[in-house]
């Protein structure tokens, strides 16, 4: 390993990321359309980096808000606003191989930075759900392996904290995408929970790009040992349409225990007005397909700003 | 008398040619395109075909390299066109002028590039592949004459990366099969057959829609026309109020029409673009006998939005829009095969 030099010590990275994501209109442009503007998080992070980014610290400090169910609540019940979503220490003694260990993502499926996808929500790997733990992260020749052992989250209540193993295999088919293939098994007191998914990451000329993620969920109750499946899918084309602007295309699937299932449709527009400052603008049609009952389509309009500094 | 006058002729030829090298020097082409207007001298129409070509006239300054070459090489032209015709590698002229030739005929190859580079989009495909086997040509013979021939390697790139640029805004036809799952919603008009009371009620439809298309697609652009069979499902409901109903996986029918243009921008495997549609479909609800359920047919028009992802022959497509008069928004996901 090299001597720490000056160099080194002062690649640190200070960054916000999804402060506010301030607009969301329910039923759009409907009679009885809806608009609340949410802080859906907002975060603080902190990363540094010494020995040629050898060791790696990751901190942050984030706000997360008020569930709506509690906000006009009299319970006692203690309502947390500020958790870490990051604090971990990483090792990378050489190129291929990196060692991390503390409070961070679990390793499984493709991560996009949409934490209303089902592939997030129905996962359990949402904005919320980072876990304590360890992972292996390995890279060769034309694979890319990452191996998770997690014990849950610490602010959680100890009963209620998902405890397992998740791994995920990428292999390169070229240079311009990958397929993989990722599993998760984890439980808590009440809970266990297996999943399964395939996934791929392709480039599709400069600047833009499809990725796709097919996967199932069985969720067990442990008293009832009855099990939820629970499919999903998810496909997104990124396209570069001009300098800083972006469409995002996003198609959705998701089936569970019944046979009523649901297809959401998300176009939606990226835009990088200057250095640090991206603007999202999407419009999610959501439809479900029922064996009993037509329903409403639910439209949400959700605009987003993150800045990074 | 005699010497005076050939003394007096050499003194003006080797002036004049002075003359004509300095007003190319000074790139007074237009010039030196009116002074040496009418000579038949071979310097005079050397530069005369350099000042032609700077000035843009490249058809008249390709013309006397052409003349120069029937003027000067006469036989090596014939043996030379042997050659080409014989496909043959090598080739032995009797010139010791050979310098010159490799002068005349490079330039007449790289007027022809030059003349294909300027082509655009709009000339005719027939005259641009003619300007390209004439180019073509004349690179060859450049090869053939040039011992060293790297000059004619790099003419053959710059007309080959131009042919490929023509190529990728050239519309190619080609026929597909395609397969979707689409989804529509519309309110359908319910009421007593008596009039006492009426409503309007929600209808979710999917299914499958197969049928066959025609695509005229670049790198860049592509324009397509298709329709399909739709076989499928709704599902109507009303729960609310005195007059209710509710008919589920009632089997549909009909077809979708598309017509619609694609853009390519940063590559042509990714294509988006809007395009209209014809949705016709025909349900076979069961309501009481007392009631009346409107319409159970229909031909409405819309506009989808669209997403192509080539994957070689395979296409996967979405298209997300507005039926209109219809409730909420079409969508549809499938893939497309071409053949």
């Amino acid at each position: 390993m090299k001597s720490l030099t000056s160099r080194d010590f002062f690649i640190i990275n200070l960054r916000t990321h999804g402060f506010g994501l301030p607009l969301t209109i329910e039923d759009f442009g409907r009679d009885n359309q809806s608009t609340a503007y949410i802080d859906m998080m907002a975060d603080l992070n902190l990363v540094m980096k010494f020995f040629s980014d050898r060791l790696i610290f990751s901190g942050s400090i984030g706000y997360i808000p008020t569930p709506k169910a509690l906000e006009n609540s009299t319970d006692d019940e203690e309502v947390i606003n500020y958790i870490s979503r990051e604090a971990y220490v990483g090792i990378r003694p050489f190129a291929s191989i990196g060692l991390y260990a503390g409070l961070m993502d679990k390793v499984y499926g493709v991560r996009i930075p949409e934490h209303v996808a089902y592939s997030r929500s129905i996962t359990n790997l949402s904005h919320n759900d980072q876990s304590v733990g360890v992972q292996i992260h390995y890279v060769k020749n034309m694979f890319e392996i990452g191996l998770n052992s997690f014990i849950g989250n610490t602010v959680q209540d100890e009963s209620l904290r998902q405890q397992g193993n998740s791994a995920k295999i990428d292999y390169l088919i070229s240079n311009k995408g990958s397929v993989g293939v990722s599993v998760l098994k984890s439980k808590s007191e009440f809970l266990d929970i297996y999943m399964n998914a395939f996934h791929f990451k392709t480039s599709v000329g400069k600047g833009t790009s499809v990725l796709g993620e097919f996967g199932e969920v069985k969720k067990t109750a442990v008293q009832k040992s009855e099990i939820d499946t629970t499919s999903y899918a998810l496909a997104q084309a990124n396209v570069n349409l001009d300098r800083g602007i972006f469409l995002i295309n996003t198609v959705e699937y998701l089936k569970e225990t019944s046979n009523d299932f649901r297809f959401r449709f998300g176009p939606g527009l990226q835009v990088f007005p200057a250095q640090r400052v991206e603007f999202r603008f999407d419009l999610y049609n959501t439809r479900t397909f029922s064996e009993d009952f037509a329903t409403k389509d639910t439209i949400d309009f959700l605009t987003q700003l993150h800045l990074w500094f | 008398m005699v010497l005076k006058i050939l003394l007096l002729f050499i003194f003006s030829s080797s002036l004049f040619a002075q003359n004509l090298e300095y007003l190319y020097r000074m790139e007074k082409y237009e010039d030196v395109v009116l002074e040496t207007d009418g000579s038949e001298e071979t310097q005079d129409l050397e530069y005369q075909a350099l000042a032609l070509e700077r000035t843009g006239n490249l058809n008249a300054a390709i013309n006397i390299y052409l003349k120069l070459i029937k003027k000067e090489f006469a036989e090596e032209n014939k043996i030379i066109i042997n050659a080409i015709k014989e496909k043959s590698s090598t080739i032995e002229l009797q010139t010791d002028k050979t310098e010159t030739l490799i002068y005349y005929f490079g330039n007449l190859a790289n007027l022809f590039t030059k003349k294909y580079q300027s082509f655009n989009r709009g000339m005719s495909k027939r005259k641009l592949r003619a300007l390209y086997k004439r180019a073509y040509l004349f690179i060859s013979i450049l090869k053939l004459i040039d011992d060293y021939g790297s000059e004619a390697d790099i003419l053959l790139a710059k007309l080959n990366k131009k042919r490929d640029e023509m190529s990728a805004y050239e519309l190619k036809s080609n026929n597909y099969i395609t397969s979707s799952i689409i989804s529509w919603q519309d309110k359908m008009n319910f009421a007593y057959k008596d009039g006492r009371d009426k409503s309007k009620i929600l209808n979710t439809s999917y299914g499958n829609c197969t049928g066959y298309g025609k695509v005229w697609k670049s790198d860049h652009r592509e324009y397509f026309i298709d329709g399909c069979f739709i076989l499928g499902f709704s599902t109507i409901s009303k729960i609310s109020g005195d007059l209710q109903l509710s008919d589920s996986r009632v089997s549909v029918t009909g077809g979708l029409f598309n017509i619609g243009t694609l853009f390519s921008l940063k590559s042509p495997d990714l294509a988006i673009g809007p395009s209209f549609n014809i949705l016709s479909v025909k349900g076979n609800w069961d309501y009481p006998d007392d009631t009346e359920l409107s319409p159970t047919q229909y031909t409405r028009y819309g506009l989808t939005f669209n997403t192509k992802w080539y994957l070689k022959r395979l296409a996967v497509i979405s298209s997300f829009g507005r039926i209109f008069k219809n409730e909420s928004v079409f969508f549809g996901v499938g893939i497309i095969y071409n053949l």
